[in-house]
């Protein structure tokens, strides 16, 4: 085990450099800052700054800043045909997919960084409450977690992982979560909702109707984020030893 | 282990399709130490058998062995191979040095610093070794690469088509270099589709068209195979009328076409006729301009070398 930690944090650190100097890392600091942004020209309470924040952040940004990144953390290795380097070496697969899913995991908390503390910032002056950042940065390293899980094998299984991904995103999270009975609980910015809602002191309004029917909790949302990763972490050690990969 | 004597690399009875398309055909050949040249032309399966030795490529029948162990269901067998792909695959972003320190991390070398030196040296790029490997030639490329497989000192070099984009001097440096492999006792695989580069490096040649194995052995032998093929000759002269006439009469010429001031001439022994002609221009005072086979393509010899099976 030990000796499997070296190359682990090399391909964790070159797949990391990788994602980090594409040219849409800054198109995705942007993104994900976008509702700070507009939080500059909203007159804000503690309640609206919540229901921007999970409205436009943790159910939009996030999960295509997920997508975008996670998609590409092995997608590019395949697009690239730089895959050789890491998979004709004596290493176990699980190595390569722990390290490929973390690195997406800490490209997605370093472009949404700037705009959840840009966010925390302006609640903070305007409620006077410091603490007001708190549960959306819990949500924000819960969703990082969860969409990554579900992105990195896809990146690698489909060469049209981002549009699979955005339908996924649009149609799946988007829609039916919302309309169907019990479907809420597959949702996956949901799961980081549910942490939200739980760190919460007094609902942010809007959130009690985003929830549905799910009970608030920050713990069991850890826990369904990293029985993601351990599922999303087996899922793509198989890929990787089963598939071709030419 | 495995000792002198035995194959390292083992391809018993290996198929490969990707849907419809047989891309390697029953294939069962083994690999010792020395090199051996995969000769085919482009699309004949050289790259998926080797993707199928490096485990990147899984057979869709029979079986394969690195030194006995079956490198798809052990990576530990990776540990004796050293691959180098035929594409310009690289991380652009690494200098020279830190893909090759980046590859021996990966390989479990224990001191990469040392080893990294040790193989930029041997391909002759310390002058670059610092530069992003996203701004070098075709060439250097090859050359980065080449140092990443042999940075963990492995056993077993699979090389494919590795002189791509090389100028002559680099083609030469790496010939030689991995000629010395060879004869240290690795187990060198380099395929090629340019027959005389693979004379150059190979001890023995296995000869590779649609998936399928058209021939394998030394390379004399093979080249008698390939010397044995039927050939078109064209040939300039100034006088080509004269020199069409008296080829007709030797044993060396099955047919003779002439076309304006162009024979083309059936060759039943090229070596012969070869000769033939320059007795017989001096014979008859013709000018030659030009001799050139017609038919010489990679393609013509294994289309003749698989059919005549």
């Amino acid at each position: 085990m030990r000796t499997m930690i070296r190359p682990g944090v090399a391909i964790f650190r070159n797949i990391l450099r990788r994602l980090m100097q594409r040219r849409v890392a800054l198109f995705l600091v942007f993104a994900t800052a976008a509702h700070a942004l507009l939080m500059l020209t909203f007159d804000l309470t503690d309640r609206n700054f919540g229901e921007v924040t999970i409205g436009l952040f943790l159910a939009v940004a996030l999960p295509v800043a997920t997508l975008i990144t996670a998609g590409a953390a092995l997608g590019d290795e395949r697009a690239e045909n730089t895959m050789p380097f890491l998979l004709v070496k004596p290493l176990p697969r699980w190595v390569v997919a722990v390290s490929s899913l973390l690195a997406s995991v800490a490209t997605v908390l370093a472009v949404s960084m700037i705009g959840v503390l840009l966010a925390w910032l302006l609640g903070a002056r305007a409620t006077g409450d410091n603490m007001i950042g708190w549960p959306a940065f819990v949500a924000m390293v819960i969703v990082a977690i969860a969409y990554s899980a579900v992105f990195v094998p896809i990146g690698l299984l489909a060469r049209r992982s981002t549009l699979i991904g955005l339908a996924y995103i649009l149609i799946w999270e988007g829609i039916i979560t919302s309309v169907v009975d019990g479907a809420a609980a597959s949702s996956i910015w949901r799961i980081g909702l549910t942490a939200y809602a739980d760190l919460n002191d007094g609902l942010p309004r809007g959130v009690d109707d985003l929830l549905a029917n799910l009970e608030p909790g920050a713990g069991g949302a850890l826990a369904k984020a990293f029985v993601l990763a351990a599922v999303s972490i087996g899922l793509t050690t198989w890929l990787l030893r089963k598939r071709d990969m030419a | 282990m495995t000792t002198p004597t035995q194959p390292s690399v083992v391809v018993e009875n290996v198929s490969k399709w990707f849907g419809q398309k047989v891309a390697v055909s029953e294939v069962t050949a083994q690999f010792g130490p020395g090199v051996t040249g995969l000769l085919g032309p482009n699309g004949a399966g050289k790259t998926t058998l080797l993707r199928m030795i490096t485990g990147l490529v899984r057979p869709s029948e029979g079986r394969i062995s690195i030194e006995g162990i079956d490198p798809h269901d052990d990576y530990r067998a990776l540990a004796a191979v050293g691959f180098v792909a035929e594409d310009e695959a690289v991380y652009k972003h690494l200098t020279a040095r830190k893909f090759v320190r980046f590859n021996a991390i990966l390989a479990g070398v224990e001191n990469p610093d040392a080893d990294t030196d040790r193989v930029i040296d041997l391909v002759d790029l310390q002058a670059a070794a610092d530069r992003p490997v996203g701004g070098f030639s075709k060439g250097m490329r090859q050359r980065t690469k080449v140092a990443a497989a042999l940075v963990h000192k492995p056993r077993v070099l699979l090389l494919d088509e590795p002189l791509n984009g090389a100028d002559p001097v680099q083609r030469s440096h790496l010939i030689d270099l991995f000629r010395t492999l060879g004869s240290r006792g690795y187990t060198v695989i380099v395929s090629s589709h340019v027959l005389h580069e693979v004379e150059r490096m190979a001890d023995r040649i296995i000869a590779i068209t649609d998936g399928r194995m058209a021939a394998s052995g030394d390379v004399r032998s093979l080249r008698a195979l390939m010397t044995d093929i039927p050939q078109t000759i064209r040939i300039d002269a100034d006088n080509p009328r004269l020199l069409a006439a008296a080829l007709i009469g030797t044993p060396y010429a099955s047919g003779v076409k002439l076309e304006r001031d162009t024979i083309h001439v059936e060759a039943a022994d090229p070596a012969g006729l070869a000769r033939a002609i320059a007795r017989l221009a001096k014979q008859h005072d013709v000018i030659v301009t030009r001799i050139q086979p017609e038919d010489e393509s990679l393609e013509s010899v294994f289309s003749y070398l698989v059919h005549r099976r």
